[in-house]
């Protein structure tokens, strides 16, 4: 009763749960152009999952899988995620599941029930897979629709790839997206709309959150060589976003009458269309975009040390494209970042050599 | 659907507004002051028998002068930023100087007048040169004479002592003064309200009071103002000394008689009266009415305890617990009612815009997307910032306005060359040419204006008749933005909003209530009135052929409309666009005998939803920030062709933005289109295909010249 008349009046008020305060991008994620600027290596639609495979460095483009060395694989519907274990893969679909391919098992289909919207797949070991599945029903690609839905029915699930039988490790999560593994069986799970990165550990008790709060919401999660991990993003928190996912009222109707690219709410690439609605910072004055204006797409990776804690990050702000960072990955001292948004990969010189410490709690 | 009626309905009717402007008022400082009137005469009142019988009114009222003139004089003190403990101690010096002269030196009534008034003017004066020129500490200075005038009091009481119990003034002035009426009110009465009234119409009305309240508000602004802050804060005191003293002149009548313990406590009565009225403890905010509402709560509440038989003591334990209350409401109604009104102030409404026209291309809309803008010249650029509009004589010159205050001229033929034709102070917005080539011009902020050729500048207008049920005052122009000129010389302006400042006017957009209006100037008797009141940011103007019509636009009602000024249809309109995807801005006419519009943004279907929600922007405007609020798009342009029929003939994009991510104006003149935007930092041209190459938009207002 009086927890309902708090809310009430919270609501009223915009205080508590009602209160729109996003954090800044500071500290270890204060802004910089350096994605801006960074070297463009090639374009393809909807670049994703940079791995490294026996075939060299691959990446998709909706139903392709391709390498930086030009051999092409198709597959029947759009890739969501990819993990590779020498020469076998572990490839997600849009459609549910993930299809093995390569090895011992190649073709199998694993989890199609389990996990309908894959979005994240790690190999634990040689024969065990674990994959993040964002929502109990939907497609991966579905993922602005389930952020303004107040999606929380993602889980995480570990596969034998042999008999394809399956055990969950968390669940309720709002969109796990990233994950990776960690040293003594515990996983890394990114879980995007709470903003936070949550450790599982093999022990099952509940998920424990190391990295939360975060100004923006949180995406894949890959190894570094030097130690801890890189962390992407989809887009940064925006104060009117945040705001309309607490107007139910708005929201709803959004989603029903406003076609989804005109949306309110993240995306991966934004200014395409003047259709897309506008906030009061973005207003260009001489013919400008201020970079620190509130932006629907961002461009942003941090570098986490072995506790996933930031240490230092790369940005493209309000007025650049390099945005919607899906999926990074290290060759020879350099990063190369798969920018989803424009479709475009770009290498970051001598970002993996970078040492780094994460902040302190 | 009936969920939206009724929202709809609830927004008609219910003016959420009129809070805001309400809380915008001055005289809302007044608000709390008097609701605790109110409640503390409800409640003494009832409690005390006899309290609205005449002679206790009476009563109040002859020490409602005396008490009252004290607290107007630490009032006045306060105002100007500092503080005057001493007043009870020069009310005493006051009160044994009239008893003095009266009774022991029968100097009679008017040189006794005379002499305390002089007393309060010494008495000012020290405190004033003190504080004013020797800037010394008011608290501590005052505090310091508030002892030293109590000793003088203290040492020259005795030896009049039996000379004042004795003398019997023979006076009947001072017998009137003391206990006689006038008309049935006591003579006393006259006397405050006389004086109350005097210093109404100084604070609020002339040019010392306006003085004494700036150097009150902020002291070093003042000064850079050139007022003298230093005579100004020495005079308040002066003024002080002369009123405390004046008071005591009135005691006096009134008892006849001084005790050892005249005036003692008398500061704190009179500060709790001060700020329980409003005045601000930090100098720059307060009134005559604010120290009359103080002075009668602090009257009722120390009587009617009195009446009540409440010891002394608990008596002064009240008063001290109500002036620590009324600090702490004045403290934190200082300090929030910024926050309040940022926050309520903003009070969007209820609007359905039509389904808009397809923009897509091969749609078959005359709106279809293309590129035709992309390859535009420039004029001026990055020496032009912010050419909302911008115009050509006959002589090809262009004038254009920037965002700091000029009007620039651009020499023909080729648009490298500029000087600042004139320099107006305001953004010029929209300009028109009259029959002697005159500039004509709305400034946004400032109103209508005229500049000669010979860089004369002229104000046309600066205000309209006030409409009849505004709570604030709307007859000043605040965003004059287009204007046109009829065949008979009238000017037709639109002032986009009333509700929101020249910098902040996207704002506008949030509401999207009928805030602006169309005014006409008519140059016969130099006087202007609201012609259409209510559009939704009306916008460009452009006279019609005929001459007895013109078209305006409405930027956020996404409109264009022909309103008959003259002839059978007069005071009549027309929609004639009514689905446009964008936001029409200014309209001036084409070499065809069409016209052309430009759009300042392009409509986005999650804000047409929201402008149906008017919850949800209120609730965005409070929660969120400014940066973060919603906002037309204003980053894509758009020039369309129409005719009298509002048929669209052709439109003209800018995709991407890159060049004109806005465009405000537009302006054919010998083929070329020429295209102003409000934030950009230049001036487009466009060679029109097939247009008429001698045209010039002036000739067809005005004749060509021979």
């Amino acid at each position: 009763m009086l927890s309902a008349v708090k809310r009430t009046l919270d609501s009223f008020l915009g205080r508590g749960e009602a209160a729109v305060t996003v954090p800044i991008l500071d500290g270890p994620l204060k802004p910089n152009q350096k994605l801006e600027e960074a070297p463009r290596l090639l374009q393809a639609d909807g670049i994703d999952n940079l791995v490294h495979t026996a075939d060299g460095i691959a990446y998709t483009s909706g139903r392709t899988l391709q390498t930086v060395g030009g051999t092409t694989r198709e597959f029947s519907a759009e890739i969501t995620c990819l993990a590779a274990d020498g020469a076998v893969l572990a490839v997600g679909l849009d459609t549910g599941g993930v299809v093995i391919s390569g090895g011992a098992h190649d073709g199998r289909t694993i989890g199609l029930k389990e996990v309908p919207c894959p979005t994240a797949v790690v190999f634990a070991s040689p024969g065990t897979l674990i994959v993040a599945s964002g929502a109990a029903a939907g497609k991966a690609s579905d993922w602005r629709r389930d952020l303004m839905q107040l999606g929380q029915s993602g889980s995480v699930w570990k596969f034998e790839i042999a008999s394809g039988k399956g055990e969950k490790l968390a669940d309720g999560l709002a969109w796990p997206s990233g994950l990776a593994t960690a040293p003594g069986g515990a996983v890394f799970v990114s879980e995007s709309w709470r903003h936070r990165v949550l450790r599982l550990d093999p022990d099952r008790k509940a998920p424990v959150s190391v990295l939360s709060g975060l100004p923006a919401y949180p995406w894949r999660i890959a190894p570094a060589e030097g130690g801890g991990y890189w962390l992407t993003f989809y887009s940064v928190r925006n104060q009117l976003v945040d705001f309309i996912l607490r107007e139910h009222g708005y929201r709803r109707r959004m989603i029903a009458e406003v076609p989804e690219a005109y949306w309110m709410a993240p995306a991966l690439a934004s200014n395409l269309s003047f259709e897309e609605p506008l906030q009061g910072s973005r207003l260009k004055q001489m013919g400008q975009m201020k970079p620190w204006a509130a932006t629907l797409s961002y461009g942003l990776v941090a570098r986490c040390d072995a506790g996933m804690q930031p240490g230092f990050s790369y940005h493209s702000r309000a007025d650049g494209i390099v945005h919607g960072i899906a999926s990074v990955v290290e060759e020879r001292g350099d990063l190369l970042v798969a920018a989803k948004g424009p479709g475009l990969l770009v290498r970051l010189e001598q970002a993996a050599a970078r040492p780094v410490q994460g902040i302190q709690k | 659907m009936l969920k939206e009626d009724l929202i709809r309905l609830r927004y008609k009717y219910v003016p959420d507004h009129i809070v805001g402007e309400l809380l915008a008022k001055r005289w809302m400082d007044n608000a709390i002051p008097f609701a605790a009137l109110i409640i503390a005469i409800v409640i003494f009142g009832s409690l005390v028998p006899g309290f609205f019988s005449w002679g206790n009114l009476a009563d109040y009222s002859r020490q409602f002068a005396e008490l009252g003139l004290v607290v107007l004089a630490l009032a006045i003190v306060m105002l100007s930023g500092g503080i005057d403990l001493s007043v009870g101690s020069t009310f005493a010096l006051g009160v044994l100087l009239s008893i003095i002269g009266m009774n022991a030196l029968d100097w009679g009534f008017g040189l006794t007048l005379v002499a305390v008034i002089g007393l309060g003017v010494v008495l000012g004066a020290i405190n004033g040169v003190l504080i004013g020129y020797l800037r010394l500490r008011a608290f501590l200075t005052t505090l310091v004479t508030l002892i030293t005038f109590r000793s003088i009091y203290d040492l020259v009481y005795p030896n009049f002592s039996t000379a004042i119990a004795t003398g019997m003034p023979d006076s009947p002035m001072w017998d009137l003064l003391g206990y006689g009426d006038l008309f049935g009110i006591p003579a006393s009465f006259y006397v405050i309200v006389v004086v109350a009234a005097a210093w109404h119409i100084v604070l609020s009305r002339m040019r010392p009071g306006w003085r004494l309240t700036a150097v009150g508000g902020a002291r070093r602004s003042a000064h850079n103002a050139g007022i003298n802050v230093r005579r100004t804060v020495c005079i308040t005191y002066i003024w002080s000394g002369v009123l405390c003293t004046l008071a005591g002149f009135l005691n006096a009548a009134r008892l006849s008689t001084a005790g050892t313990d005249v005036g003692i406590g008398l500061e704190i009565a009179a500060l709790t009266a001060v700020v329980l009225g409003g005045n601000s403890l930090g100098g720059g905010r307060g009134s005559v009415a604010k120290a009359v509402i103080g002075t009668i709560i602090v009257l009722i509440l120390t009587n009617g305890l009195i009446s009540l038989s409440v010891p002394g003591p608990v008596n002064s334990l009240v008063l001290g617990s109500v002036l620590i209350s009324a600090v702490f409401v004045d403290v934190r109604w200082m300090k929030n009612r910024h926050k309040l009104l940022n926050k309520v102030y903003v009070s969007p409404t209820y609007y359905k815009l039509p389904q808009a026209q397809s923009t897509k291309p091969g749609s078959g809309s005359p709106y279809a997307l293309n590129d035709k803008l992309k390859d535009v010249g420039a004029i001026g650029l990055g020496v032009i910032e912010g050419a909302e509009d911008m115009i050509l004589d006959r002589n090809d010159n262009l004038y254009c306005g920037n965002r700091h205050g000029d009007i620039m001229r651009w020499f023909a033929p080729d648009y490298t060359r500029h000087e600042i034709f004139a320099h107006v102070g305001g953004q010029p917005l929209g300009f028109a040419i009259d029959k002697d080539d005159n500039i004509n011009v709305c400034i946004g902020g400032m109103g209508l204006y005229k500049v000669t050729q010979d860089r004369e500048i002229i104000k046309l207008s600066d205000e309209t008749n006030r409409s009849l049920f505004s709570v604030v005052d709307d007859s000043r122009l605040r965003l004059a933005d287009d204007l046109d000129i009829a065949p008979d010389g009238r000017i037709f302006f639109s002032e986009a909003t009333t509700r929101f400042e020249m910098h902040e006017w996207p704002v506008d957009a949030l509401e999207s209530r009928g805030n602006g209006r169309i005014i006409c100037y008519d140059p016969k008797t130099g006087k202007s009135h609201t012609e259409i009141p209510n559009l939704i940011f009306p916008n460009g103007i452009c006279m019609c052929h005929d001459g007895q019509s013109l078209l305006f636009a409405e930027t956020w009602g996404c409109t264009v409309q022909r309103y008959w000024f003259d002839g059978p249809k007069k005071g009549q309109s027309e929609v004639l666009i009514a689905d446009a995807p964008g936001y029409p801005d200014n309209i001036n006419r084409a070499s065809d005998g069409t016209y052309w519009l430009a759009f300042v943004g392009m409509r986005s279907p999650a804000l047409d939803l929201a402008l149906t929600m008017p919850g949800f922007r209120r609730r965005m405007a409070r929660r969120c920030a400014p940066d973060a609020w919603m906002y037309p798009n204003l980053n894509t342009g758009l020039v369309i062709k129409f005719n009298e029929k509002g048929e669209v003939l052709e439109s003209l994009w800018d995709l991407g933005g890159q060049k004109h991510p806005m465009i405000t104006s537009i302006r054919e003149h010998k083929g070329v289109l020429y295209l102003g935007g409000i934030y950009n930092n230049r001036i487009g041209t466009y060679q029109i295909p097939g247009a008429d190459p001698n045209w010039c938009a002036v000739d067809t207002y005005w004749g060509a010249k021979a």
